[in-house]
């Protein structure tokens, strides 16, 4: 049984992290706040969804 | 005991400053302090996750992976409690506070892979902090944090007026800042 | 893009590092000497390629809606195998850089490819694209620290990471006009801000020369 533990552990924290996200990524922003974002332009990855001109190479590969 | 905290505060706040002598939390020390609004709001947030994070993975690491002797499978603890803690606040504020959500929750996302996050959760491991020691820990580093950001928030503004060379523009001169503001910082280095 | 390009674009032109800006923790803090930073760069190169790998591989059967928190379990995973691995055989590095290590799960350039790269493409294509980017960023540690450790300290030596016997050590500037402000914080900053403003002049440049070229 002690072997087997980790690995519930494991599964069990990435369970509540995947749920988090889904969870997360499914709850609307609220009203006004559609078009917030951080505006990060820490590195130059553009397919980045907070990069200042995201929304000019959106779908585009980089 | 009160005096030994308080000049850990200052060590890990100032003198060991997480920006200026660690090089943790670069990315959105470069991104996110063109405007003091923002760079208020991330520094908030990242105090904010900070301690939830070093609190939640200090008793993980201590209820948990000690007692089932599980202490190698520290740094994917560390970073997946991290992630789903921000996950679920982020959730939270959406949900309940959208003035909240403007000031501080969009910059939730940029903080999941903050290696400053994960440095404390794993040097209030490393050092053997006990439970004050750990929450004083996780307050001054992003309180550091906070502070670096603002300052240099400030002087990026005026900055904007500058007559930089065209090849210095956006992050190198910004890097050229910091290194004059590590030269001040390590001038405090005698406080405590 | 063809491979052969796809491979050398992040040597100079997307060097993830001075072009891209990923990765700027490590690559300040670990610079101070050469043998820190090769093995960064070598733990890197190893992290990247086998989370490129993996995650190329389970790219068809991972849902879409949780790819991030998959892909950070992969990396968390390589990261502390990859740890170990140094902390047993290479233990004069990790006792230097064990942190940074540490950190790689953390590091944009690993989950940025993970997600840019590995996520779209094939196992082969994805590998080679872990190598490139994993030299581009070796290649950046070893320029930075080779000019930190010189102005610095005025020796550029590198020693056996298994038995810490020194292979080389050269003087090359007097001890009296070192400038030490260089192995600090400081000419971590200095250095990067400098390499990185020459990378944009190369790079306008080029691009001022195909542009004349095109109008002719």
């Amino acid at each position: 049984m002690k072997e087997l533990a980790p690995f519930l552990y494991i599964v069990g924290l990435g369970c509540l992290y995947g749920v988090g996200y889904y969870l997360n990524h499914k709850t609307p922003v609220p009203k006004g706040c559609e078009n917030l974002k951080a505006d990060c332009e820490g590195c130059k990855i553009t397919s980045c969804e907070n990069h200042p001109i995201y929304d000019l190479s959106k779908g585009e590969k980089i | 005991m009160l005096g030994n905290l308080f000049s850990l505060f200052l060590t890990a706040c100032i003198i060991d400053n997480i920006i200026l002598s660690k090089f943790f939390g670069m990315c959105p020390f470069l991104g996110v302090s063109k405007k003091v609004s923002s760079a208020v709001g991330m520094g908030l947030a990242v105090i904010f996750v900070i301690v939830g994070a070093s609190i939640l993975t200090y008793g993980l690491y201590y209820l948990v992976l000690v007692p089932l002797e599980l202490e190698y499978m520290d740094l994917i603890t560390f970073i997946l409690v991290i992630a789903a803690f921000v996950q679920f606040v982020e959730m939270f504020i959406k949900k309940n506070s959208p003035s909240l959500y403007k000031s501080l929750g969009i910059y939730l996302p940029l903080i999941t892979t903050n290696c400053a996050v994960l440095y404390v959760a794993q040097q209030n491991i490393a050092n053997g902090y006990n439970f004050a020691e750990m929450l004083v820990y996780s307050v001054a580093v992003p309180a550091g944090f906070t502070l670096t950001l603002c300052i240099m928030a400030t002087i990026r503004e005026r900055l904007e007026f500058a007559n930089t060379p065209e090849s210095y523009k956006g992050n190198p001169i910004t890097l050229v800042v910091a290194a004059l503001m590590a030269i001040a910082f390590t001038g405090l280095a005698g406080l405590v | 893009m063809n491979r052969k390009e796809n491979f050398f674009a992040g040597f100079i032109r997307e060097n993830p590092v001075f072009g891209l800006y990923l990765g700027l923790c490590s690559t300040l803090a670990i610079t101070t000497s050469l043998n820190n930073a090769i093995g960064m760069g070598l733990s890197v190169i190893v992290v990247l390629t086998a989370s490129n790998i993996i995650i190329s591989a389970i790219r068809k059967i991972t849902p879409d809606e949780i790819r991030i928190p998959v892909y950070i379990v992969v990396i968390a995973t390589l990261v502390k195998i990859t740890g170990m691995l140094l902390q047993a055989y290479f233990d004069s590095i990790y006792s230097a850089i064990g942190v940074y290590i540490d950190l790689i799960v953390v590091n944009c350039i690993i989950l940025g490819r993970a997600e840019a790269f590995a996520s779209k493409n094939g196992i082969f294509d994805s590998a080679l694209d872990g190598i490139g980017m994993g030299l581009g960023y070796t290649l950046a540690l070893i320029v930075m620290s080779v000019i930190r450790q010189i102005l610095g300290s005025g020796i550029l030596s590198f020693a056996n990471p298994m038995t810490n016997e020194m292979i080389f050590s050269l003087r090359i500037i007097p001890e009296s006009f070192t400038i030490s402000m260089f192995t600090t914080p400081t000419g971590g900053f200095l250095t990067f801000a400098v390499l990185a403003a020459a990378l944009t002049v190369y790079k306008n440049s080029k691009a001022a020369k195909l542009q004349k070229k095109e109008a002719k």
